[in-house]
């Protein structure tokens, strides 16, 4: 393996993928000209500046000046540690990926519905690599970041999600990627799901690592949504307090279909998500909503963009922050309501507390309409916790450290009881308190 | 097929119904702005010297500054020199009952529906009526008087209460602050003078009705209100205009004052003559009205439903010096034809604790261009202030146009500042949803714009909901088709 | 009498035509289905039936009852017992739900010549339907469908339908976009509502619905036309095996229409 030199441009990544490429000969023609055409793209690129608009807030010296290198295969811990990670009892389907890599001895995907295939990417590109090629690493644009094409080039495992048309799982789908590593290590984990007409799924993903090394962590997550089905995907984010992690979602999503996202950010040194969500046919209703906390020298970054193409669709968007220490927070969420796209019902709200006198946050909601007949909202809300409520609380005997919990939580808890996923949306609930004391 | 079509562009295409000329006597002064015309005006008012002089500066620092440009309001260059500055019905006498008030005029007050008489009878409203730029009836002042209250024309006020005039007079619009404020503090005509003194409540809605008549003449308001410690004020002010063809200025300038613990009630509705379909005449209306909260615990709310003019340049504002001073702002703006608005307000927290509430309503038919501005401003002593504003539209038919321009400036960490937008348009598909159920398309109209006002509406005294609730419906009346 | 007749409707949007030659009964009690691909026209028959604007009849007719439904204003086509469940149901803000509903029912019962409801009266009969469908009653104190799910607009406008009582209903894609749970809400409220007085008509573009409707007959539309009826099962070949085979059943002459 190639280890990458501690320099801060794109050509260090180029002795790794130079080395990564013959590892790859066998894989599918199609896949490996994507690989090579994203990682020209990567390097003409390079990374973002902090001139870009886009990246003002994102801080991007650790990703350029650490020396990551591709993840050499490791013992894979138990279910047990893996298990206890997230804290929260699953059940139904579930993928585990060590480092980036498929642990087939740890999940659990023997599915009976007819019509449905959860695997890993690696395997069904060997047996099946058809069903991948119409959307793996086409649907997120590559140019969208320079992530996403640096993604691409490394990209060779992760979990995919099929779904004929009219199939319904009952159970959520859980994704595990979990960093197992004392090395600087870089991963790229890709997870694809592709929804055919009126079924239903829910999808979870989780990252988090059993060490607290500083690693890299670019995922990509892909959604093809069929007309009139209904998808529920959560993103929760416990990565390593050191660790690096940006990420891009991207859903297509077609006519009468709901789409219903939840971001949890918990975790990372730096984190940065980019949602993408395109509304390409009519009545579809989509929700990106999402929470993160930060403390110490967190910075947590969420860029969304909903992309309203066609008439008659909803989009929701609750984004709530918590930001304690000298932790920075951002929100940059976009939408675009294009001329066809008349009768849209947008609504975007972002709120953030801020605990300390050093936490920041930049809020920035930017709407574009073109379509003269919509109803578009937003709001943005920064403050403090209420003096008021929290004297109430004292006044009624808590003390000062409860009381304040009590309202934090309560902030928070208004974006995870609207997870659509009940079970999910429970115990998540209910490790709120532990998930706060933590911070 | 039979359907109703175009209902809302008739409702959009309704006429102003209030349009007539009244026919009285005028006294003026020759057309056109100088020191003369300044001096000429004091004089004509038997002012006392401090006030002239503080005209004079105010005219001189106007001829310093420029007529300024909004990015979202056009309309000619007014000509400054072909403007009428004073002019005051004939005979001029001082009146004491409404008997001695010229009949033509009563009727003209009857054909708004606002007679006077009625009013006092019914309402016990006591009434100020400003007809063109002097007051000739004032009522129930001696009930006011009574309470220690001070209600009557500012030029009574500049003879009777000196002190008062000279102490407030610019304390919040200083004579410099914009353009117009300028221009009306050197050629102020007239307008009402209000002081409640120190806890007391007033016992009756004050209102006043303002109208513009004579030909030519630009109408320059001063109102002053002063609301002592722990008083309490509720002040209605309502505009209708005759139709004219010749564009008219009106600068009104409005200060408020509330000290410790006091509460000011403003509330106006302006329903002048907003030119014709075509945007031919018209008023121009380019107000300031600001209020202080300069004690604690000291509340002002603005409350305006404004459908009238062909533009309107308005920014209620208070300045919340007082620490847990409240500002409140409660806004219908309806554009019409080729009217245009571009109103909103100022909140500038001051104090600490200090709160304010932004509500405000646009309604854009025909080619109205309705703009919300607003400012809120957390100073950076202002710990713990809030602010929630929302900011929503209503389109009717695809040729008008709605803007809105929030800003905030928050200097202090402590501070919450909420604020929401919408945009959305009465569409032929929701009175087609109402008719789908049985609801016909006046009914579906009405309801859907009240709705739309109630939050509003609802900070509106009684009958002043009324009022404004009829010239909504009053718009929409015969508009189907 | 049958309850609706459609004879051979022609109608266009502007100088399109999108209705070919419509031939439908319905009479009471029955429930039909209309399926079809997107632009099929079952959207615009259904905006014919309600009196929507922008549509232009150009021949045939619709028998209401025996009456001339096209004569009709569209209040006076609900007044007269016709009830169209949208396909986007519109957001009036500021207008209560209640107050809404009350107005309708009102001026419904009034052309009917029946007594006007009281508040008291009026209470008691939505409660009544409320508890019929199982619908929370927190559903009257908000405003028509502001900030309604999509789940719950549908389930809104079936809430109205109870309440107004019509002897046609016309179900316009009302099962698309929904979730499972919504789904199963808005079919059995529309089973319950199935009466011996009244017809159905339910237009959709997916067969789930009528896994909760059991339609007496399904038609299938294409290109302005009805081109085959038949009973449910051929709603369930058209999810499974697309509509391609009777496009190509219609190419070939196999289908008359």
């Amino acid at each position: 393996m190639t280890h990458i030199s501690q320099q801060n441009d794109t050509a260090s990544y180029s002795s790794a993928f130079n080395a990564f490429l013959p590892d790859r000969v066998t894989e599918p023609q199609w896949l490996n000209s994507i690989r090579r055409d994203a990682f020209s793209l990567f390097q003409t690129e390079g990374f973002p500046s902090r001139n870009n608009e886009e990246w003002r807030f994102t801080p991007l010296n650790q990703v350029k000046e650490t020396g990551y290198s591709r993840p050499e295969p490791v013992e894979h811990p138990s279910l047990e540690a893996i298990e206890s990670l997230t804290g929260y009892s699953k059940t139904g389907p579930q993928l585990v990926f060590i480092n980036g890599v498929y642990a087939p001895e740890l999940s659990r995907n023997a599915i009976q519905t007819k019509g449905v295939q959860i695997g890993s990417i690696s395997e069904l590109l060997q047996s099946n690599d058809e069903i991948l090629q119409p959307h793996l690493a086409q649907l997120a644009s590559q140019t969208a970041t320079p992530f996403v094409s640096l993604h691409n080039s490394f990209m060779e495992d992760g979990a995919a999600v099929i779904l004929d048309a009219n199939t319904q799982l009952s159970e959520p789908v859980t994704i595990l990627y979990v960093t197992h590593s004392e090395q600087p290590i870089f991963m790229v984990p890709h997870t694809l799901v592709v929804a055919g007409r009126s079924s239903h799924a829910s999808v979870v993903e989780v990252f988090a690592s059993t060490m607290g090394a500083n690693y890299f962590s670019i995922p990509v997550t892909e959604f093809a949504i069929g007309e009139n089905s209904d998808i529920r995907h959560v993103r929760l984010n416990m990565e390593a307090s050191n660790a690096a992690h940006i990420s891009y979602t991207h859903a297509e999503i077609q006519r009468d279909a709901i789409f219903a996202s939840h971001n949890v950010c918990l975790g990372g040194e730096l984190t940065r998500n980019d949602f993408y969500a395109g509304l390409r046919g009519e009545n579809i209703h989509c929700t990106l909503n999402g929470v993160y906390l930060g403390s110490g020298k967190q910075i947590i970054d969420n860029h969304t963009s909903i992309d309203h193409a066609m008439p008659h669709c909803e989009s929701h968007e609750l984004y709530k922050g918590i930001l304690d220490g000298e932790s920075q927070g951002v929100f940059n969420g976009k939408i675009f309501v294009r001329l066809d796209a008349q009768k849209t019902d947008a609504k975007q709200t972002s709120q953030v507390v801020l605990l300390s006198d050093l936490a920041r946050v930049n809020s920035k909601p930017q709407l574009e309409i073109f379509a003269d007949d919509v109803k578009c909202t937003h709001g943005a809300t920064i403050g403090q916790i209420s003096k008021e409520a929290l004297f109430y609380l004292r006044s009624r005997g808590l003390s000062k450290t409860d009381a304040m919990a009590m309202l934090i939580q309560a902030f928070v808890a208004d974006v995870i009881v609207r997870i659509p996923i009940s079970e999910l949306a429970d115990d998540l609930n209910a490790m709120l308190p532990e998930l706060l004391e933590r911070k | 097929m039979p359907t109703t079509p175009g209902a809302i562009e008739d409702f959009a295409s309704q006429e102003y119904k209030y349009g007539f000329v009244s026919d009285i006597d005028a006294v003026a002064i020759p057309k056109g702005l100088s020191e003369d015309v300044v001096r000429m005006i004091s004089s004509i008012k038997e002012e006392p010297e401090w006030l002239l002089e503080w005209r004079l500066k105010a005219y001189r620092h106007w001829l310093t500054m420029d007529s300024p440009v909004w990015p979202n309001v056009s309309y000619p260059t007014i000509d400054f020199q072909d403007i009428i500055y004073y002019s005051a019905p004939k005979p001029k006498i001082v009146l004491n009952s409404l008997d001695e008030v010229d009949p033509e005029m009563l009727i003209v007050f009857e054909k708004l529906g606002i007679s006077l008489d009625e009013q006092k009878r019914l309402s016990g409203v006591a009434v100020d009526a400003v007809f063109d730029s002097v007051s000739v009836a004032t009522t129930f002042k001696d009930k006011l008087a009574e309470m220690g209250i001070i209600f009557c024309s500012f030029s009574e006020a500049v003879k009777e209460h000196p002190e008062l005039v000279k102490e407030y007079l610019g304390s919040v619009v200083p004579y410099s602050d914009n353009f117009f404020a300028a221009l009306n503090s050197a050629v102020f005509s007239d307008g009402s003078f209000c002081y409640i003194p120190k806890g007391v409540r007033c016992p009756m809605e004050l209102s006043t009705y303002f109208r513009i008549n004579a030909k030519d003449t630009g109408q320059f308001e001063r109102t002053l209100l002063i609301a002592d410690e722990a008083a309490t004020v509720s002040y209605l002010e309502g505009c209708t205009a005759p139709m004219r063809d010749e564009n008219q200025l009106h600068a009104a300038v409005v200060e408020l004052v509330a000290m410790k613990d006091a509460t000011i009630k403003y509330s106006t509705v302006q329903n002048w003559y907003p030119g014709d379909k075509d945007g031919k005449g018209g008023i121009y209306n380019f107000v300031t009205k600001r209020g202080k909260c300069d004690g604690d615990n000291s509340k002002i709310t603005w409350t305006q439903v404004e459908t009238g003019s062909a533009i309107t340049w308005k920014y209620p504002s208070c300045i919340l010096k007082g620490d847990n001073s409240v500002g409140e702002f409660y806004s219908v703006a309806l554009t019409n034809h080729k009217q245009q608005a571009d109103t909103g307000t100022k909140m500038i927290h001051i104090g600490k604790n200090t709160r304010s509430t932004i509500v405000s309503k646009g309604i854009s038919a025909g080619n109205g261009q309705n703009t919300y501005r607003g400012l809120v401003r957390i100073n950076a002593g202002a710990e713990g202030a809030r602010n929630y504003s929302q900011c929503d539209s209503l389109l009717i038919g695809d040729r008008c146009g709605a803007h809105t321009f929030p800003y905030i400036d928050v200097r202090n960490p402590s501070a919450q500042v909420e604020h929401e937008a919408s945009t959305s348009k009465i569409g032929e598909d929701q009175i087609f949803y109402c008719n789908q159920r049985g609801i016909s398309t006046e009914d579906a109209v009405n309801m859907i714009v009240n709705g739309f006002c109630k939050e509003v509406f609802r900070e509106l005294p009684m009958e002043f909901a009324v009022e404004a609730q009829k010239l909504l419906g009053v718009s929409l009346e015969g508009s189907v088709g | 009498m049958s309850m609706l007749e459609i004879k051979n409707l022609h109608a266009r949007v502007e100088s399109k035509e999108i209705l070919k030659g419509i031939n439908l009964t319905v009479n009471k009690g029955e429930v039909h289905a209309i399926m079809g691909l997107n632009g099929s026209g079952k959207s615009t028959l259904a905006n014919v039936l309600s009196g929507k604007d922008d549509y232009t009849v150009t021949e045939g007719e619709i028998l209401f009852e025996g009456n001339d439904l096209l004569d009709m204003d569209p209040e006076e086509r609900a007044r007269a017992g016709v009830f169209m469940a949208f396909q986007y149901p519109v957001e009036l803000p500021g207008v209560n739900n209640t107050y809404f509903l009350k107005a309708a029912a009102n001026a419904i019962r009034k052309e009917r010549g029946e007594e006007q409801l009281d508040a008291m009266d009026f209470m008691k009969l939505v409660r009544e339907k409320l508890k019929v469908l199982e619908i929370g009653e927190d559903l009257l104190k908000r405003e028509v469908n502001v900030g309604f799910s999509g789940g719950e607009k549908k389930r809104n406008e079936i809430f109205q339908m109870a309440v107004l009582n019509p002897s046609l209903a016309i179900l316009d894609e009302t099962d698309s976009g929904l979730d499972i749970d919504a789904l199963r809400a808005v079919g059995h409220g529309v089973t319950k509502l199935r009466s011996a007085d009244r017809a159905i008509v339910v237009i959709t573009h997916y067969q789930r619905l009528l896994n909760y409707i059991e339609p007496d007959i399904v038609h299938v539309m294409m290109d302005g036309k009805i081109v085959r009826s038949g009973d449910k099962s051929l709603a369930l070949q058209l999810e499974n095996e697309g509509y391609a085979w009777l496009e190509e059943e219609v190419r070939s002459g196999l289908v008359t229409a």
